[in-house]
């Protein structure tokens, strides 16, 4: 008894080093995945891919941001954010036919209050309320809205009506991705 | 009916002339600080659709691209271009307009300080036309370079871009428009776009703290006053040979990278003194420039004239 208690150990001492050589390629991988899931890898869940957007096309991969680097992209813009308790952000642009740009932005906040904190403060006057979302605002050109800890701004290259109705129809699609979201 | 010799008619009619000539001119003499007499003007403002040609406009109005650019010149544009929202970024058609003067002048080289891309130039309605205008555009690849501002009062160094340092002659041209913290920007604080982002964050950090922090940079943000300063300190470093604004169509609110409200006011601005310019420009975001801090700054700096009765302004 004695013994055997001395002895397992060991066991588990000599077999470690090799454990973690046969695993080490697997941690590594794990570990990538983790660090790339953190940086806004589970914002990418909440874009739109629904193809009743019909000819609007995402232009390349989505630019992510975390904390300060928001600064960086927006510059002076990006402070009235981080006062929000700003954690993550991710860009997608789309282009529709005729290549006028939209431009998509969800910004992950802390807490739903804080969403509602930099809505409040963005939000304009006289738009049209959205029927979808917690609260939201449709203008000319673009729309702003926030469902739980989601601030979304959606900005179209003009004021026409195509445009207003593809902004809405990926707000929709936004809102409904965030629903879902475990 | 009493008779009237040859002299006494000349008289009568210079008298008569010289009384209408002067209700022709008294409106001019009591109209605001607008004027439209004749003469190389200190600010132009040129209204309309046109915006190519209503850059030429402007430019013309204050003497000419000749009287700014020389022949051999390398020269440096400076455009507010990184946004690309509706009335967040200087129209492209206005730089190329700029452009297209500087080269016309006898200009050796036009570089982009903001190295504008493809897709920048793509949002011009003159993209296709002036392909060959766009494509004798340079990149600046000159790297940032630390410069002493002997005489700022906040900011005595600053990194900048070594071509606005090099170039014979650079040329500022902003879009107006509104700025969540220091209400507007226009030509004094375009002039960021050519420091350094670590040299900017220090602007709205204050020079106490850790380049970056980002606790730092909420708490201290809110010292406007500091970062009004910084701006107007680094305008110490160079004076722009010319500024042209963008006022055709800007966000009112939201800004600097909006969404927001936009005004269409279809016009473009010329002018040399910053100061004046964004005096001057203040009106269309309703501003007064006697308390925008930034301007108030940079006039004591003396960088310009802060009293716009002082110069000849001519809009067309």
């Amino acid at each position: 008894m004695k013994t055997y208690l001395l002895k397992y150990p060991r066991r588990i001492d000599q077999q470690l080093p090799h454990f973690l050589k046969r695993f080490s390629f697997f941690f590594i991988v794990l570990f990538a995945c983790a660090i790339g899931n953190s940086k806004a890898g589970g914002l990418s869940e909440i874009l739109p891919v629904d193809p009743t957007l019909g000819d609007v096309k995402p232009v390349g991969g989505p630019q992510k941001v975390e904390g300060k680097e928001l600064f960086e992209l927006i510059n002076g813009g990006a402070v009235i954010f981080l006062q929000h308790n700003f954690k993550r952000a991710l860009f997608q642009e789309y282009v529709m036919q005729g290549g006028k740009s939209i431009n998509l932005e969800i910004y992950q906040m802390a807490s739903a209050r804080d969403a509602k904190g930099i809505y409040t403060v963005k939000k304009g006057k006289d738009g049209a309320i959205l029927v979808f979302g917690q609260e939201g605002l449709l203008f000319d050109y673009y729309c702003m809205l926030y469902q739980g800890p989601y601030f979304i701004s959606i900005t179209g290259a003009d004021s026409t009506d195509a445009v207003r109705k593809v902004l809405t129809s990926i707000a929709r699609q936004v809102v409904d991705n965030i629903k879902i979201m475990p | 009916m009493k008779k009237i010799d040859r002299r006494q008619f000349i008289k009568t009619g210079i008298r008569a002339g010289a009384a209408i000539g002067s209700l022709a001119v008294l409106p001019q003499l009591f109209a605001n600080e607008l004027s439209s007499d004749a003469g190389v003007s200190d600010i132009a403002i040129v209204n309309g659709a046109d915006y190519f040609n209503n850059t030429h406009e402007a430019i013309r109005q204050l003497g000419g691209i000749e009287k700014f650019i020389s022949n051999g010149d390398k020269v440096g544009l400076l455009a507010n271009s990184v946004y690309k929202k509706p009335g967040a970024y200087t129209r492209p058609d206005i730089v190329l307009a700029v452009a297209h003067l500087c080269l016309e002048a006898g200009a050796s080289q036009v570089y982009c300080l903001k190295n504008e891309s493809e897709k920048y130039w793509r949002r011009s309605p003159l993209f296709d036309t002036h392909q060959k205008l766009i494509s004798q555009l340079k990149e600046d690849n000159t790297d940032h370079r630390m410069v002493d501002i002997p005489h700022g009062k906040v900011l005595k160094e600053a990194k900048v871009l070594g071509g606005f340092l090099e170039y014979d002659k650079v040329i500022n041209i902003p879009i107006v428009k509104n700025h969540g913290e220091i209400r507007m920007t226009c030509t004094l604080k375009n002039t960021m776009g050519v420091s350094a982002f670590s040299t900017n964050v220090q602007f709205h950090t204050g020079p106490n703290v850790i380049t970056g922090a980002v606790k730092a940079l909420i708490d201290n943000y809110h010292d406007k006053e500091y970062l009004a300063q910084c701006i107007a300190d680094l305008n110490l470093v160079r004076k722009f040979d010319l500024c042209v604004v963008d006022a055709t169509e800007f966000i009112t609110t939201n800004g600097p990278s909006g969404p927001g409200n936009l005004s269409r006011l279809n016009k473009v601005v010329a002018g040399t003194d910053r100061v004046a310019v964004d005096a001057f420009c203040c009106r269309y975001l309703s501003l007064k420039p006697e308390k925008e801090l930034m301007i108030k700054k940079s006039y004591e700096n003396k960088l310009g004239e802060i009293n716009l009765k002082k110069l000849n302004i001519r809009e067309i």
